[in-house]
């Protein structure tokens, strides 16, 4: 099992890219409130 | 959720993350008109990080599953849909992040009936605001 990150934690990284390609970083979004949601599989 | 986007604030930045490969999530995307940014993460690395797991099989495929698929579908109007292509068996989860970059919110799903209250998300994006 992983050792989950809590609330209270620092939130991982993110580095990603969007579908459309355009590059998407969490630390770019410092100062914001953020909303993550983790997709299951799509149908 | 899009019903009440506007309840989110207009600071608030939202994303949805998918490991769907680009080719699978294109129907999705343009179907919900996502009105936020899909973030393809086909490796899995950031479900990983935020602890969000492979649920059990019998768990994913009960009753519980059954009963919400034929609540979407008859909401969404979808009678026959494909066949997953992907791990059905990834867990999803949200998470709200304050403007320092600290976690004040995380739900992990134990199975696809399992999501927050879109008025909890509300809630938890607005005390991460201040």
């Amino acid at each position: 099992m992983n050792s989950h990150v809590v609330v209270g934690d620092p939130a991982p990284t993110i580095d990603l890219e969007t579908a459309d390609g355009d590059k998407w970083r969490l630390s770019d979004h410092l100062g914001r409130p953020v909303l993550l949601i983790f997709h299951r599989h799509i149908h | 959720m899009r019903d009440r986007l506007g309840e989110f604030g207009n600071d608030a930045a939202i994303a949805l993350i998918t490991f769907a490969e680009a080719d699978n999530s294109a129907p999705y995307r343009s179907r919900m008109d996502l009105p936020f940014p899909m973030l393809v993460d086909t490796a899995r690395e950031t479900y990983r990080s935020y602890g969000l797991e492979r649920g059990s099989f019998r768990r994913i495929w009960g009753p519980k599953t059954a009963k919400r698929y034929i609540e979407i579908f008859r909401a969404n109007g979808i009678s026959r849909p494909g066949r997953p292509t992907e791990d059905t068996l990834q867990l999803g989860g949200n998470f709200v992040i304050d403007r320092r970059g600290t976690i004040t919110y995380a739900f992990r799903g134990r199975g696809p009936d399992e999501r927050p209250d879109v008025g909890e998300l509300i809630n938890a994006i607005q005390d991460a605001g201040p």
